[in-house]
């Protein structure tokens, strides 16, 4: 009973976490369907060749969002034509790499290691957006068809009067929160109650014990694994890390739980596995732990017995301003964020249930 | 968990804390070597790590961690930067601590403050780090 409620509470703090961000990202990628045509995004993905997939991550590092706040933001990319390494260089890069993380790691970390994840930060989204590109084979799942193809007959026919731009965004904001929202809204929801999983059951301690582990290739790989799959924000792991250090912990493994566990984790991957096909999202995952687990491994050879010794007045300075750049949502925000985006969730379940129904009414109704 | 304290007290507690006033509450001179404000502002920290696994109130949690934040500040720029290896080391642990209850208080379900496990051990082992470098720092000065 004490798990089941353990479990309730965190997947209502990881909703309260995202959900401010999963509405913001809904309403952009709203914006982005209605706005940006997809055979322009083309022409200037053509143009652009192999520039767009660093202006992804260039875009994806300023904007202060975590994983599960990025995905609706991406589907919209991926459906408006914008090429696929682009699309998960910006993904990776959103939750990994932000001003305010960056400053908060000078802070605490020290430059060597801010310059080890900054480094790992700016580079790894675009090899994994490459290898992405290269190897995950990108076709349109069932539930990126579904999502492209819904509100088209809302075009306006040759000789009708041209929507108003007002028009137009009251349109952007009914796909992005009555399609997109429920769409990944379910499946963003399945996540949650996964990670709740994880986060409940694995056993207390276990980040602290494998931070400082004996054998390091495990050790890394064992952290990259548990990173990638549980919800971690930048900012706010990045105390905990430090901390860790401080007890003795590895750089490189430290480096490692803080970019694969900011990277990605259970909801955004459930989502994106939905739109962007098993494939394309096993080999984002398999090249983001590979490479951080060299990334781990370069780190523990550069910086042995790494302590960050920083000067104390500067510390506290720097701390204020990550403090000043990173935005708090207050309470009320989070929590009304996090019933909508519950809300959402709900409703996308209703869909698939009836979707179900439709698919099994046949069979039911087929004569013996 | 203790209200909040007013503007005056609060500055009243940084005065304390950045040893402004200690004469004022001894009989005599402090003993040299004392770190009396690094100590109050370790206590103060263990009572915060108290209360954040007591799940106190998110806000007036963030409001008592920034005070905490600012007699902090008000240590180490007394201290001045001639202050010895161990001294800035203790101010490194102080800084860990206090960004760690920063790292507390972004933790809160419903207004009330839930702190992953992790967390909560990180922060009571770099408290009694805390205090065991300012044991030994002030058993070196006698």
């Amino acid at each position: 009973m004490q798990t089941l409620e353990s479990m309730v509470s965190l997947a209502g703090g990881l909703l309260q976490d995202a959900g401010f961000w999963v509405l913001v990202s809904l309403a952009a990628g709203g914006l982005v369907h209605e706005f940006l045509d997809p055979a322009r995004v083309q022409r200037a993905m053509r143009r652009a060749g192999a520039a767009s997939v660093p202006a992804g991550m260039a875009l994806g590092a300023l904007l202060p969002m975590c994983s599960c706040g990025v995905v609706p933001l991406a589907v919209s990319f991926y459906l408006g034509g914008v090429r696929p390494a682009a699309v998960m260089a910006f993904t990776m890069a959103t939750p990994v790499i932000n001003p305010a993380a960056v400053v908060l790691s000078y802070a605490l970390l020290g430059p060597q290691l801010t310059l080890a994840y900054v480094a790992f930060g700016l580079t790894a989204p675009m090899l994994v957006g490459w290898t992405t590109e290269r190897w995950g084979s990108p076709s349109m799942s069932a539930t990126a068809a579904r999502l492209k193809s819904c509100c088209c007959g809302e075009e306006p026919v040759s000789g009708a009067r041209a929507a108003s731009p007002g028009e137009r965004v009251a349109r952007a904001m009914r796909w992005g929160f009555s399609v997109l929202g429920p769409t990944l809204g379910f499946y963003i929801g399945i996540g949650i109650v996964l990670a709740a999983v994880v986060g409940v059951i694995a056993p207390t301690g276990w980040i602290s014990s494998h931070l400082g582990s004996g054998s390091p290739l495990l050790s890394l790989l064992l952290v990259a694994l548990f990173g990638a799959s549980i919800y971690v924000c930048a900012v706010a792991h990045i105390p905990l890390v430090a901390a860790m250090l401080a007890a003795g912990a590895g750089p490189g493994a430290a480096i490692v739980f803080l970019v694969t566990g900011a990277a990605t984790n259970l909801p955004e991957l459930i989502a994106l596995q939905r739109v962007l096909g098993t494939r394309m999202v096993a080999v984002y995952l398999a090249g983001l732990v590979v490479l951080s687990i060299l990334a781990g491994w370069l780190v523990n050879l550069w910086l042995p017995d790494y302590r960050p010794l920083l000067d104390p007045l500067s510390s506290l300075q720097l701390g204020d301003v990550a403090e000043r750049l990173t935005p708090v949502i207050p309470g009320w925000l989070a929590l009304g964020s996090a019933i909508l985006v519950g809300l959402l969730c709900l409703w996308g379940a209703g869909q698939w249930l009836a979707r179900a129904a439709g698919r099994l009414r046949p069979l039911i109704a087929r004569p013996m | 968990m203790s209200g909040l304290p007013s503007r005056g007290r609060r500055l009243w507690i940084t005065a304390f804390a950045a040893g402004l006033l200690p004469g004022l509450v001894r009989a005599g001179p402090p003993a040299p070597g004392l770190r009396t404000a690094e100590r109050r502002w370790l206590e103060r920290s263990a009572e915060l790590a108290g209360e954040a696994q007591r799940h106190a109130v998110a806000t007036d949690f963030r409001r008592e961690i920034e005070a905490h934040r600012e007699e902090l500040r008000a240590i180490v720029r007394n201290d001045g930067e001639k202050t010895p290896a161990s001294v800035q080391q203790l101010h490194r642990t102080m800084i860990l601590v206090n960004a760690l209850l920063h790292a507390a208080a972004e933790c809160h379900q419903g207004g009330r403050l839930v702190c992953p496990a992790d967390l909560m051990r990180e922060l009571v082992g770099q408290v009694g780090q805390g205090f065991a470098q300012l044991d030994a720092i002030e058993k070196a000065a006698g």
